[in-house]
């Protein structure tokens, strides 16, 4: 060795691999400043798409903003116009016809391809929004996400090198401390840093090698697209843009989510929940895929995964009562009615809470506590539907052979949803859970409607539960007992299974304690609109708490 | 163990190894200074970019809303001022005094509330022929606001990447200086005649290293 190199053959050997060490820092260094940079550029990217995005959505809803405003106007013109020809001003009604077409040129919203003035339906504003704004919107946002999905792939990468070079440096550090020392002990160093340096090489290897993969452009476009049609109900072109998306990138978890989504509208569930799973599989394990997949299971009867994975929702938002509710219903189908119950009451109590805390604070709260509150009780109707073989249109509950012990749920259901009303109610009007049970009796409505003879005279009430289209007024008639002057009388008017809150009348009652009496459900007053066809229900509240409630049809004209 | 005495040869061949290490060495904390000044430099594009994005999407949101804001007073105003003449053309047409009053009663009631409706838009985006052109408010109002800031993010990223690459490009010089120095401590320790070829090689990537540096300083310069 000596003949080689001079001076100590070990300290050369140290002082190369030193040298060789430093060079392979150097090469890590510049792995790590890179991979810093593109993370870098990706996060301003990222930046710059998220404020795109809010400022695409703010514009395009700006421009939808006067739309409506635009067709508001047009329809009070029509309005007028009726009018006009109902008093025999054909004049006065052409002016406003005309002029109703002059204001019709002013949004593209309102000619074609959004509105066909020949018919009588009214504008696609959900193609005028997905067209205005929408896609364009929504492709930034993915964009944005992709750029924040490589933003920290790149950091996570940055980072990995930066524990590479102390690695380095700790083995560069036995190195020199090899040099200080003699015997055996020195090789040891060697070794040890050898060792190190070996393990640390195949790691930046392993780093440096693993693809960073994201979501493609055309798969962005194609899932903004998709995005678009489902916003317009074309359900069938919007499954088909997302699964173009996922023929793109086969990892892209929103578009399973948004797809799962559309598969449910279409009530295709079985596919949903494979797509809701091929979403959380993707990385998107969040309380809206965990919320949904839970409902569409819950939809299929498999009634232990919904209450395992509401519940797994219900960890990742705790303060979220909707998903709590799934729980519970999910429960009481299950035949786990004690359970169920305590559920029930769990969650009204946090509803409870959360209202008490907003109005501790001088604030309200959230209205989508309202919405889940109502969501809620809908959802025990429509299970209710379900068990009685009775299901509407907008019924959404399990099959009724899969629910267990059906007769006790609908017992249980029945009580609970009742309960879940005037909780409801008595929350939103008085800001706490009801008080004690009122005693008031109330019999079954009756409903009518007001006959009158050829010169308009009141003659008598035509009683019913179907009337026909063109009907303007309802009488609800029933029998009462216990009732006490004074006391809060609360009218609910649900159509087609949604309230209709410009219905709400609170009043005062003032019959006297027991009686007969007719409450009317009136539009005559306007001379021009009628009772949309459709199911109309009415709830009764006294003293924020449900004493009745009853039904009555419109039918549509053949 | 005695060592033998070293000719002066090599004495002088070692000396020279060692200065040209501490030289590339020295070159190299140079280049990673300015690898580090550059990297703030693209920090700070980025920086200006982002508030430029930002100012132009501010921008743009305020004046889409006063862009409408002002369409729905001229909507509002195309509706009593076109009822107006609308009634003034039947006026003309009808006969009946009585309804002659009716309707000009109305008229000038349209007609009035137009005027009142006017000045709540900018009357000079109006067109000859009554049109309200929203594309030149849009356009006039990004314009006055481009003379106050900074609107264009585009130029800030452009530079800011480059100022990226050009940190990555200078790391590649300091590996080739770091190789250099390898090749000139090889040289340094070894007897043996390979130490010139690898002293050569230390120089040629020392050469190399100065050559890309300059160019890279050079493209600043001329702005690439």
């Amino acid at each position: 060795m000596e003949a080689i190199f001079y001076g100590d053959p070990f300290e050369r050997l140290v002082v190369a691999i030193i040298t060789s060490v430093t060079v392979l820092a150097a090469a890590v260094t510049w792995l790590q400043t890179d991979a810093s940079a593109r993370a870098g550029q990706a996060g301003r990217d990222a930046q710059g798409y998220a404020i795109q995005a809010m400022g695409r959505r703010v514009t395009g809803q700006a421009q939808i903003d006067y739309a409506r405003h635009a067709y508001q106007m047009y329809e009070e013109l029509d309005v007028q116009a009726l009018l006009a020809e109902r008093q025999d001003d054909p004049l006065a009604a052409a002016r406003y016809r005309s002029l109703r077409a002059r204001i019709a040129a002013l949004s593209p919203l309102l000619a074609p391809p959004y509105y066909d003035p020949e018919s009588a339906r009214a504008p696609n504003l959900q193609r005028y929004e997905a067209d205005t704004y929408l896609v364009e919107a929504t492709a930034l946002s993915e964009h944005y996400a992709r750029a924040a999905a490589l933003n920290n792939a790149w950091t996570a990468k940055a980072n990995a090198y930066v524990t590479h070079l102390a690695l380095l440096a700790v083995s560069l550090f036995l190195f020199g401390l090899a040099t200080t020392v003699a015997g055996w002990i020195r090789w040891m160093f060697v070794g040890v840093g050898l060792l190190i340096t070996a393990l640390t090489f195949v790691w930046i290897l392993m780093v440096t090698l693993r693809p960073i993969s994201s979501v493609s452009e055309r798969a962005i476009q194609e899932f903004a697209q998709g995005v678009g049609y489902a916003h317009q109900r074309e359900l069938e072109q919007a499954r088909a843009a997302f699964t173009r998306a996922l023929q793109e990138t086969p990892f892209y978890a929103n578009a399973y989510y948004e797809r799962a989504n559309v598969l449910y509208d279409l009530g295709d569930y079985d596919s949903a929940v494979q797509d809701y799973l091929a979403a959380q599989a993707a990385g998107r394990d969040d309380v809206n895929v965990a919320w949904n997949l839970g409902w569409t299971y819950y939809l299929l009867g498999r009634f232990d995964e919904s209450i395992a994975t509401s519940q797994h929702a219900v960890e990742l938002d705790p303060a979220q009562v909707g998903v709590r509710f799934n729980v519970a219903i999910a429960r009481l189908a299950a035949g786990d009615i004690e359970h169920a119950r305590i559920e029930y009451a769990k969650t009204m109590e946090i509803a409870a809470q959360q209202v008490a805390q907003a109005v501790e604070r001088g604030g309200k709260p959230p209205a989508s506590l309202w919405t889940y509150m109502d969501a809620a009780a809908r959802d025990l109707e429509s299970l209710l539907d379900r068990l009685r073989d009775q299901p509407h249109p907008w019924t959404e509950a399990p099959p009724r052979d899969k629910v267990v012990n059906s007769q006790a749920v609908e017992a249980a259901a029945e009580e609970i949803v009742r309960q879940l009303k005037s909780f409801t109610t008595a929350l939103e009007y008085t800001g706490k859970p009801p008080a004690a049970p009122v005693t008031v009796t109330i019999s079954p409505f009756e409903f009518a409607i007001p006959t009158y003879d050829e010169e308009g005279n009141l003659i008598g009430r035509t009683i019913a539960s179907v009337f026909p289209e063109g009907t303007d007024k309802v009488l609800a008639l029933f029998d009462y007992a216990g009732m006490q002057d004074g006391q809060e009388v609360l009218w609910k008017l649900y159509h087609e299974g949604w309230e209709d809150p410009s219905w709400r009348l609170v009043e005062k009652w003032s019959l006297g304690e027991t009686g007969s009496a007719e409450k009317p459900f009136s539009l005559s007053y306007t001379n021009l609109y009628q009772f949309t066809p459709g199911e109309f229900k009415i709830e009764m509240y006294v003293d924020n708490q449900l004493v009745q409630q009853g039904v009555f049809i419109v039918e549509a004209r053949k | 163990m005695s060592t033998p005495p070293e000719p002066e040869q090599s004495d002088r061949f070692r000396t020279a190894m060692a200065i040209l290490i501490a030289l590339v060495t020295l070159l190299g904390a140079a280049l990673g200074a300015r690898a580090a000044l550059i990297s703030t430099a693209a920090g700070d594009a980025d920086f200006y970019g982002l508030t430029a994005a930002l100012n132009a999407e501010e921008t743009r949101a305020l004046n889409t809303l006063t862009m409408y804001g002002n369409y729905r007073a001229y909507t509002a105003y195309t509706r009593y001022n076109v009822l107006g003449d609308m009634i003034w053309d039947d006026l003309e047409k009808n006969a009946d005094e009585a309804q002659s009053a009716v309707l000009e009663k109305d008229m000038r009631m349209a007609w009035a509330l137009a005027v009142a409706v006017n000045n709540f838009f900018p009357a000079r985006y109006l067109n000859r022929d009554g049109q309200y052109d929203s594309e030149r408010e849009l356009g006039e109002a990004w314009a006055e606001a481009a003379m106050k800031k900074d609107l264009d993010p585009e130029p800030h990223f452009v530079a800011a990447n480059f100022l990226r690459s050009k940190v990555s490009r200078l790391l590649v010089v300091i590996i080739l200086f770091s190789a250099a120095v390898w090749f000139f401590t090889l040289a340094q320790g070894l007897r043996h005649a390979l130490r010139y070829v690898l002293a050569a090689g230390g120089v040629g990537l020392t050469l190399l290293g100065i050559a890309a540096a300059l160019l890279e300083e050079l493209m600043r310069e001329a702005g690439i």
